[in-house]
């Protein structure tokens, strides 16, 4: 009846009247007080009465189509107040910043196996959707109305492609797809994802085969030697290439052994003498020779490329990328040297190249003794490339102790300490956080132009790196006049400080 | 914590974004050169870019601040500082006596509310009661002609037909608006902008125009023949219409004593002007209450009523069968840990045909119904009750997710608007705790 109205109204009264009625002898009653009205009255008249008729006899419908309810919680919920931390997180802007305090947020909250409260979960799981790294710290703490709740929204669905068996969508899935499912399953079955790859090698184009290579990187070990091994003489230079990257990370292999026999011959160890008839030390010597002038096809099948990259001459290139596959501690080990003699030793003419070298091989080969050898001998002695990355590579103890090292060093200088904070996203211990503070302190007085410019960037790296209990000496200390002209910085170095404080009192 | 006061109340007192971030920025405990309590107030000196440090207090109970600042934001930015501060963490704050600037300050506000209390006991001033009423009568005749031309403006456009108008846009509904501000009926005005809206919203506006031009012409015609209709349905005519009612009237009725429950708040600008809508619920009297407040531009709301509060308190309804009511006496607020409402949806049903009965312009009745589940449902979302029946429910995916991931298919409960045909969720109750639907609420 409305509906016919609602139609009327459209062609308008004044080309179709109004049909009103019977409904029923009641409605039509009342409907009948309407008759000496003008057309467009008895419509309008009509629409009112019939819509309060409908809205105050609507019932709800029955319903039987309630999805299952979620299953009790076994952890505790966190409090209230590490839950109103988690939205107050959620709800800065999307920045680096905020992905580490998320990060530390869930880290704290598994550590005490406390849950998030129910009502900031979908808040939490969007997060989840657009930042994969957030994901397996969100599954610790999602509780089990978490999962349930996954199950309902597509968009939160991250979990459930990864439980899917990885052998159909190596078969059926694009090539993203397959690069996903084989990195899953190389982090649990590297064989089983090696054997994937095999089966299907004839028929994959050289890029997706070349992609599949480099995936394999992932619980890289001397299994996989032999089918790598025959990767180099594949058609695609691109699989070659990656092929040969990972063969020069397995510290046994049979290319790092031919690297070995090819750089041998090229260094030379001269231990130093000491007293002598003028009771003069003659230092330790590595002699550098450099590779034959003519490239060999050999070592091209081994991924060395021929071209210098930069201002280099080709031999040094060369040796460069022979010595950089090779592990340092094959040439402390034979020369029965430590790493800092080895890096002390190299003659002066070639310190750059084959520090550089050395460098590269550190980080495809980490060892901590000759990572702290070379980052202590580039940062105090200008000795070789200061490469940070090897930071990352050391373990967690050895990182602090060189780390607070790097920091102590006197030539230390506002932009690297800006690169030094950046390079490892780890948290500092007292004792290196207290190198580093007492570094800002200095940076500070001396007052450089580069370092009011950085000083913002420095506290908001160690806003996040240094041990909250900091907060309480550091508010007695950084304030007053000096610290004027960085007022808004600290303000914020504080503010993120106490947060990160909060968190782990509240989720203790 | 203090007299229900908690992180997301302050969050939700804060005038924008802007200031809420600044707050936070001065919630560092090293901001402030001092800072005290008592059971009552909060206050502190925060330092600022000047010499001397800025000096902020906080009524507790009434939601009132006053900072030495000159920032025209309210409350201002030091406010929120010190009230996040002080919901953090329940030792942040040190009880203390007052110190001198504050009992200034507080003493300054004790009288004000006496003199207000004396005006309000203070024998009414003598009325020109034949004044009064002739403006009234000359107030209501233009309202007459007003919607005499009204009237024959809906008549035409049925008689022309209503298909081509969204082609039209706003502007052809601003003119007929404008005329009614003139005519004083600006209750009418304002469904004459709801027709602009409705027919400017897309595929299916048609019947609900049609519903909203209906409901308008009943409100004409009720006005025109209003001699014959009952007092209180007089009342709710010129309630609709927006001839305001007197204080002195309100304050001659009766109240209603009650444990009173702040279930639901929003705030929306209408043309600069910010209307305020709180809805209360009786726990005994079971009966909704909208209580209004109004701001022009940046001027403050009463915020002394916040959601997911209770009080005990008096509350008197405005003259006819509509839900507006004002507090005219408020003991203290106390957080809200358990509804009391409606059993079923069914019971929701008849509730709200019984106020859609009494008075037919009613929009909605907003109502606690218990142990409701949300659900999913083809493309839109519904609420089923204890019995197993289902009302849809308008709300958009951000509140139907909270709901659901609150409840997790369990029984919540909730408070909820219904025009008898959708439910429009607006908070639940789960484990003792309110959370807020509507957007902007944590």
């Amino acid at each position: 009846m409305l509906e016919d109205l609602t139609v009327t109204a459209a062609v308008g009264t004044g080309r179709k009247p109004p049909a009103i009625g019977p409904i029923s002898p009641a409605m039509d009653e009342a409907l009948g007080v309407l008759a000496d009205e003008s057309p467009a009255g008895k419509l309008l008249g009509a629409a009112a009465i019939l819509n309060r008729y409908e809205r105050c006899g609507s019932l709800p419908r029955p319903s039987n189509a309630l999805p299952p309810q979620a299953a009790e919680e076994t952890s505790p919920p966190c409090s209230r107040r590490a839950g109103e931390l988690l939205a107050q997180i959620l709800s800065m802007a999307n920045n680096e910043t905020r992905a580490h305090l998320i990060g530390e947020w869930l880290a704290a909250a598994a550590r005490v196996s406390h849950r998030v409260p129910h009502r900031f979960l979908p808040a939490l799981l969007d997060y989840g959707s657009a930042h994969r790294v957030a994901r397996a710290g969100i599954a610790q703490v999602a509780g089990t109305r978490g999962p349930w709740l996954m199950r309902l929204n597509l968009q939160w669905q991250f979990g459930a492609d990864e439980s899917e068996n990885p052998a159909s969508v190596w078969s059926t899935g694009a090539r993203e797809q397959r690069v996903a499912a084989l990195n899953r399953l190389r982090a649990t079955n590297p064989a089983a994802a090696r054997e994937l790859v095999q089966a299907t090698w004839k028929e994959d184009a050289a890029d997706d085969r070349s992609l599949f290579v480099s995936a394999l990187t992932i619980g890289l070990g001397a299994e996989d030697e032999p089918f790598l091994e025959t990767c180099l003489d594949d058609r695609s230079k691109q699989v070659r290439t990656a092929a040969a990257e990972l063969l020069a990370r397995l510290p046994r292999s049979a290319l790092v052994g031919r690297m070995i026999s090819r750089a041998e011959l090229l260094l030379r160890f001269q231990a130093g003498k000491r007293g002598g008839l003028l009771r003069k030390t003659t230092p330790a010597a590595i002699d550098v020779a450099l590779p034959p002038e003519e490239f060999s096809a050999q070592w091209a099948r081994d991924g060395i490329i021929e071209k210098p990259e930069g201002k280099i001459g080709r031999r040094q290139w060369w040796l460069t990328q022979f010595l950089a596959a090779i592990p340092p501690t094959h040439w402390s080990g034979t020369w029965q040297v430590s790493p800092e003699e080895c890096v002390a030793a190299v003659a002066d003419e070639f310190t750059g190249v084959v520090l550089t070298a050395w460098s590269r091989a550190a980080e495809r080969h980490p060892d901590d003794a000759w990572s702290r050898a070379l980052l202590l001998a580039a940062a105090k002695e200008d000795r070789g490339p200061l490469t940070l990355a090897l930071l990352n590579g050391l373990a967690p103890a050895a990182r602090q102790a060189v780390a607070a090292e790097l920091l102590e060093s006197s030539k230390m200088t506002a932009d690297l300490l800006l690169q030094v904070l950046r390079a490892g996203d780890f948290a500092y211990d007292r004792h290196s956080a207290d190198v580093l503070l007492r570094q800002i302190d200095r940076q500070r007085e001396q007052q450089t132009t580069a370092y009011a410019y950085l000083l913002p960037q420095v506290l908001q790296g160690a806003a996040l790196r240094i041990p909250p209990e900091f907060y309480d000496e550091l508010a007695q200390r950084w304030g007053g006049d000096k610290w004027e002209p960085y007022r808004k910085a600290l303000d914020e170095f504080f503010q993120k400080l106490l947060l990160r404080r909060e968190i782990q009192r509240e989720l203790a | 914590m203090a007299a229900g006061w908690t992180q997301d109340r302050v969050v939700q007192l804060a005038p924008d974004g802007a200031s809420l971030k600044a707050g936070q920025g001065l919630a560092l405990t090293k901001k402030w050169v001092s800072l005290g309590r008592d059971e009552l107030y909060v206050w502190g000196e925060c330092q600022g870019s000047g010499a001397k440090p800025y000096q902020v207090q906080f009524d507790l109970s009434e939601s009132a601040s006053k900072c030495s600042c000159p920032s025209r934001k309210f409350p201002c930015k030091h406010a929120l500082g010190l009230m996040l501060i002080l919901t953090a963490s329940s030792d942040a704050i040190a009880s203390q006596a007052m110190p001198a600037w504050v009992a200034e300050w507080v003493a300054g506000r004790i009288e004000r509310t006496r003199k207000r209390q004396e005006k309000a006991e203070a024998p009414p001033k003598p009325v020109d009661e034949e004044a009064q009423a002739q403006r009234l009568e000359k107030r209501l005749a233009r309202v007459a002609e007003g919607l005499t031309a009204l009237k024959r403006w809906a008549e035409d456009l049925i008689n022309a037909g209503i298909a081509t108008l969204p082609s039209k846009g706003y502007a052809f509904f601003d003119e007929p608006a404008r005329r009614l501000i003139d005519a004083q009926a600006p209750g009418v005005a304002g469904r004459v902008q709801k027709l602009a809206q409705i027919a400017g919203s897309g595929a299916g506006w048609q019947h609900p125009f049609v519903s909203q031009l209906a409901s308008l012409y009943l409100l004409i015609r009720a006005f025109e023949g209003r001699a014959a209709l009952p007092e209180s349905v007089q009342h709710d005519v010129m309630a609709n219409i927006g001839i305001p009612v007197k204080s002195e009237d309100i304050a001659a009725l009766p109240a209603v004593r009650d444990l009173w429950q702040i279930i639901a708040q929003e705030v929306d600008v209408e043309e600069g002007l910010r209307v305020q809508r709180t809805w209360l619920f009786g726990s005994e009297s079971r009966r909704p209450a909208l209580v209004l407040a109004f701001a022009h531009g940046a001027a403050p709301l009463d915020v002394s009523l916040a959601p997911g509060l209770s009080f005990e308190g008096e509350v008197t309804y405005f003259p006819g069968n509509g839900l507006r009511a004002a507090v005219t006496a408020r003991g203290d607020l106390k957080p809200l840990t358990a509804a009391r409402g409606l059993a079923t949806l069914e019971e929701l049903c008849a509730f709200a045909t019984g106020h859609f009965s009494q008075e037919p312009w009613l929009s909605e009745v907003v109502t606690p119904v218990h142990r409701v589940i949300p659900m999913k449902s083809d493309g839109g979302w519904a609420m089923v009750d204890a019995d197993r029946r289902a009302i849809p429910a308008t709300m958009n995916d951000r509140a139907g997710w909270l709901s659901l991931a609150i409840s997790g298919s369990h029984p919540i409960d909730l408070m909820t608007g219904y025009d008898g045909r959708s439910l429009r969720p607006l908070a639940i109750i789960a484990n003792g705790e309110y959370v807020s639907l509507m957007s902007g609420g944590a």
